[in-house]
């Protein structure tokens, strides 16, 4: 027998029909009218290589574009294949007045009410839930007009007391066009990058520190003013007092090597030189 | 506790990828514009430096133009300080010492403000 596990959250029936009215968080069973399930023979070691060929398997009762699949071992080459509609499961939690949010597990019908109590008075492995009936057949679970069954003869089931099986499915509710693996990737590899940004942002910061340190350094080593501004200012003083008096000196040598004889007298006066 | 829309961490997970991307660039064009700016002050630095030495150390003037009055063997000048200048006059000097100090006058970094030079005598003001 398989593991049972403990319910954590409410446990809902969902069938075509199903109207609900819970805010908490909720686990589903699926009515074996939400999915197909079949045994199948398949000579491959596990569920994993079945799950790759079992949709040619169904390919004589659905259009297996459209469905999911799910593979339990019963037994050495011996698989119960579900295949179900994974966007009607979600229109169908819609219309039963659920939030997509609020769901928790989704189990098969199929594989949580083998174990259930059975009682001397009921028939072997015949149900009742919501007003339906169901019995299983060849270890299939099946949905059956009341009249094949006396009504004496079968137990309602509380959904209360059953215990969950580890067998579930994940359903994509975001959607049609991204599966889930595919956002776990893209998630990865957007934080794995984002993860790089910030090594080379902190790489970038260390850079930016290390530049204000050098120009501290540069600042003491060239003896600068306290002060970028202050600097400018004293180096434009001493531009235009270089500037000047490089003039001055030119206009000088050119007094100097004149061809004037005569000259008795150079003078120098707020830059400017004149001669006699 | 409701599960968490993967979606969500889609999203999440795009908007801190956004973040990282924005704080990078911001972080890049921060660095690169540091980097420039360091350029200019480092060029700023040399400059101030080069031109402080030049012409900013008036400290070494007053004994530079003793020294150079020594050389061209003028005896007769006098020196004085007022008000941050350094006035030298000379008199009754031979014109070969007059050319002979100008010249090396001229060749030094000396802010020379007044200069009044004749054959035999030379008045000069400069800047302390």
């Amino acid at each position: 027998m398989y593991k049972k596990i403990k319910n954590k959250n409410k446990l809902l029936y969902l069938t075509k029909t199903s109207n609900f009215s819970f805010e908490e968080s909720v686990d589903l069973i699926l009515s074996p009218e939400l999915y197909w399930v079949r045994i199948f023979d398949i000579p491959l070691p596990n569920e994993k290589q079945v799950l790759s060929v079992v949709s040619t398997f169904f390919e004589d009762f659905i259009d297996v574009e459209n469905y999911k699949y799910y593979i339990k071992k019963q037994e050495d080459n011996k698989y119960l294949c579900f295949a179900y509609d994974e966007s009607q499961i979600i229109d169908l939690i819609k219309s039963a007045g659920l939030n997509l949010s609020q769901v928790g597990n989704i189990h098969f019908a199929q594989n949580e009410f083998k174990s259930f109590p059975e009682n001397e008075f009921v028939s072997e492995s015949s149900f009742k839930i919501d007003d339906s009936y169901y019995i299983y057949q060849d270890n299939i679970l099946i949905k059956v007009p009341s009249s094949f069954i006396s009504p004496l003869e079968v137990q309602t089931i509380d959904l209360e007391l059953v215990s969950l099986s580890k067998y579930k499915i994940s359903i994509n509710y975001n959607s049609k066009y991204i599966d889930l693996k595919s956002i776990y990737i893209l998630s990865v590899v957007f934080i794995f990058i984002s993860a790089i940004n910030f090594g080379k942002l902190y790489v970038s910061c260390n850079s930016i520190n290390d530049i204000t340190n050098e120009q501290a350094k540069i600042k003491e080593k060239y003896k600068m003013m306290p002060t970028i501004m202050q600097t400018i200012s004293v180096l434009k003083t001493f531009e235009k007092t270089e500037k000047r008096q490089l003039n001055l000196r030119k206009e000088l040598v050119k007094v100097f090597n004149s061809k004037k004889k005569n000259i008795t007298k150079v003078s120098v006066k707020n830059y400017k030189v004149s001669y006699e | 506790m409701n599960k968490i829309n993967p979606l969500f961490i889609l999203l999440f997970s795009i908007v801190i990828f956004l973040v990282s991307l924005t704080t990078l660039n911001e972080s890049k064009n921060t660095l690169k514009v540091l980097k420039d700016e360091k350029k200019e002050y480092l060029k700023i630095a040399i400059n101030y430096s080069m031109l402080q030495k030049a012409w900013g150390d008036t400290s070494l003037a007053q004994k530079n133009i003793e020294f150079m009055l020594k050389a061209a063997n003028i005896q007769n000048a006098k020196i004085n300080t007022h008000q941050k200048e350094l006035i030298i006059d000379i008199k009754n000097a031979s014109i070969k010492s007059i050319d002979k100090f100008l010249n090396k006058v001229l060749n030094d970094k000396i802010i020379i403000k007044d200069l009044t030079l004749t054959t035999n005598s030379l008045f000069m003001k400069v800047e302390l």
